[in-house]
């Protein structure tokens, strides 16, 4: 066994994980990230394309009869390929109740997390789009919503410099995307952490004279270390830490019967329609990829966020079947007619919604993992509702839905309604009592001193928005819990070297 | 070699094809998918320039319309991350055999697109592992010549899909409007309570 001397190591390197590396380096700690996915040098790596095999050095899934989740295993996590959109949660997300009991804890709203959203804002460099930069697939969408007599918002977005190229999901080679991988992991390289990629955690074992052990394998070769230390933060997202906690169950001895359950993921409703003959074009393949605008008409009402979708063409012919009628064919002439309008002619919608919790993560004897997805009334009607809506505004305003049908990875339709997203939250959720979630409000997993969530898999709820910000926003506050615990002053300085051995569980 | 009807007839074996993949799911590709076993006329291992055709065939019913000098236009069927290749002279087989059902003439490549488009759509509709590898095929296709995976300079003729660094920019948006937001917007700043 190597030794080693770490005061705090976290595990994955996306945006839940950024926040304590930061800001604990900062503070004098030793700290060492362990990111299962390689090294990513934006500039170096990321390439304009649509080539599945370049995604696929990153995009791993994980999918079951009803239910997808797609995440990145690389530095920075989900930071190099998403769409930068970063909005705050709406109030009402945290107000969610279900069978009878608030989803997040009682502490927790809108107003006090606004001073986390706001450090991470600035971190992030969050501002709202120009209007001249909203894509033309956003400026037909706020038509139609104008039309109709809605409103629309401009999205605020984590870019600096942003020259509106169009390929933010396949990694931005201007370096023009702000998220963990362009800000906080390069400043808390420069305050001392150490980031080793390659590194994966098999199981996190508590120690007798209080820390935690982990078991690392590194690389396709295996070479293994034991390392150990007072304070472990998981970081590594909703599968991630939802699957290393599932493996370490046994010598954690991790009551909760929360754990890889709960999955939230904002409804995830699509639809699409050909656009009224006196619409203005949209366009595909102009501008940032998230098309600009969000409207939060419906929120009160249908409990959701519309957003206009600009797809990619391989996420569009991987993900779906689309046709003008359900009896046409999903190929030939009638296909090709239907895609020659792709570009301009066709306004896709996504729906964002505060659908409850339903998903889990299950992993089988042999390590695979899964998922499963019980469709519950409520989540029935809000689908059915979220649908319903898009069609009927298309409808209104003249333009005619089409049939969407997604299909599995052989290509064959999904038997059920099947679900797939990159918003999941929740496998770990946060909650105030043991009994309904694996960790407290403070991030702490209950019963367990110093083992951190600072991810996804803690925020409890949907949010009918990108996730991306909360998560951030969210591990802020938690690290500012641990440095509070630690007594580091608020400025996060230390003049002095301090480890996490000092604060107890509390 | 396939007009011998004698020796289509004659010469078959079994072909295991089990480990089919269709998958271009992206994050969750590289599932197999179980086939079974099947029986081809020996030709269609033997002649690649038949399957060649036959793909190329099925690749313009397809998506009619990409150009047919295009050098990638087969090229999914080929590439390892599919695991179609093994496959490939059995749907070739196939097309033609429901080609002559269907129309009675055999060689798929050479009807008309009415035609080919009735062969597809019983292939298709054929059911259990055949409208599986037809409906993989089809899969692959439309990811391939849609989003122009083989050629980031390339695109796609029928999307108007440009490719790389072949962006216009914001300079080819019309219909700016762009007094439009702050007329309807509610709260501004994107960000609502």
């Amino acid at each position: 066994m190597k030794h080693n001397d770490y005061d705090a190591i976290i595990i994955g390197s996306g945006f839940g994980a950024a926040p304590p590396a930061l800001r604990l380096a900062r503070a004098g700690l030793r700290v060492l990230v362990l990111e299962k996915g390689p090294e990513i040098v934006p500039r170096r790596d990321f390439r304009q394309t649509q080539d599945p095999r370049y995604l696929l050095q990153w995009f791993r899934g994980v999918d079951g009869p009803r239910f997808g989740m797609t995440y990145i295993e690389g530095l920075g996590g989900g930071s190099g390929f998403y769409e930068m959109v970063a909005l705050r949660a709406p109030s009402l997300a945290f107000e969610q109740v279900v069978n009878g009991r608030r989803l997040w804890p009682r502490e927790l709203d809108r107003d006090s997390m606004d001073p986390w959203y706001e450090r991470a804002e600035e971190m992030m460099r969050v501002k709202q789009i120009r209007p001249e930069a909203v894509p033309a697939s956003g400026r037909v969408f706020a038509r139609m919503l104008s039309d109709l007599g809605h409103s629309c918002e401009r999205a605020r977005y984590a870019e600096s410099g942003c020259i509106n190229s169009g390929y933010c999901v396949t990694g931005c080679i201007y370096n023009a995307k702000m998220g963990p991988l362009t800000t906080y992991i390069p400043q808390a390289r420069d305050a001392g952490a150490e980031y080793r990629c390659g590194a994966t955690v098999q199981q996190v074992a508590p120690m007798r004279e209080g820390g935690y052990r982990l078991d690392v394998v590194y690389g396709a070769d295996g070479g293994t270390e034991r390392l150990t230390a007072p304070l472990v933060i998981l970081a590594a997202g909703t599968v991630g830490t939802a699957r290393l906690l599932l493996e370490s169950r046994r010598p954690l001895r991790l009551p909760s019967d929360h754990l890889g359950r709960n999955i939230a993921w904002n409804g995830g409703a699509k639809a699409a329609g050909l656009l009224a003959t006196d619409l203005p074009d949209g366009d595909m393949f102009v501008g940032r990829t998230h098309a600009g605008v969000i409207c939060y008409d419906f929120l009160e009402s249908h409990r959701l966020t519309l957003s206009p979708v600009k797809a990619m063409p391989l996420m569009a012919m991987a993900a779906l079947r689309l046709r003008a009628e359900e009896g046409d064919p999903f190929w030939g002439q009638p296909h090709v007619d239907l895609m020659r309008q792709f570009r301009q002619r066709i306004l896709a919608i996504y729906a964002m919604g505060l659908a409850p919790p339903a998903a889990r993560l299950r992993i089988d004897r042999r390590g695979r993992i899964s998922t499963e997805l019980k469709m519950s009334p409520e989540l029935t009607e809000h689908y059915r509702r979220a649908k319903k809506l898009m069609n009927g505004l298309l409808e209104r305003r003249g333009c005619r839905p089409l049939h969407l049908e997604s299909v599995n990875r052989e290509g064959m339709p999904h038997d059920a309604e099947h679900f797939g997203t990159a918003h999941q939250v929740g496998s770990c959720r946060m909650a105030d009592r043991a009994e309904d979630g694996v960790c407290d409000v403070t991030g702490q997993v209950h019963g367990h001193p110093n083992l951190f969530i600072a991810d996804g898999s803690a925020v409890p709820s949907s949010l009918a928005v990108n996730p991306c910000l909360t998560i951030t926003a969210n591990s802020e506050r938690i690290t500012a819990g641990i440095l509070e615990r630690l007594g580091v002053p608020s400025n996060g300085h230390v003049p002095e070297r301090r480890t996490a051995a000092g604060p107890s569980s509390a | 070699m396939y007009n011998d009807e004698r020796s289509r007839k004659t010469n078959v074996q079994r072909r295991d094809f089990i480990r089919i993949m269709a998958g271009a799911g992206l994050a969750t590709a590289c599932t197999p998918m179980r086939i079974g076993l099947k029986i081809y006329p020996r030709e269609f291992d033997e002649h690649t320039e038949l399957v060649d055709e036959t793909l190329r065939a099925f690749v313009l019913t397809i998506v009619p319309g990409m150009p047919e000098d295009d050098a990638d236009l087969t090229r999914q069927f080929h590439d390892p991350l599919f695991r179609l290749d093994a496959h490939c002279a059995y749907l070739a087989s196939d097309l033609c055999s429901r080609a002559e059902r269907i129309t009675g003439d055999h060689r798929f490549a050479t009807l008309a697109y009415e035609d080919r488009a009735s062969v597809v759509a019983d292939g298709l509709a054929a059911g259990g592992l055949t409208t599986r590898l037809y409906s993989a095929a089809a899969y692959v296709t439309q990811i391939a010549c849609y989003a122009s995976i083989y050629d980031d300079d390339k695109g796609c003729v029928i999307t108007g899909f440009d490719g790389q660094f072949n962006i216009q920019r914001m300079a080819g948006v019309r219909d700016p409007h762009l007094d439009l937001f702050r007329d309807i917007t509610s709260a501004g700043t994107g960000n609502p309570v």
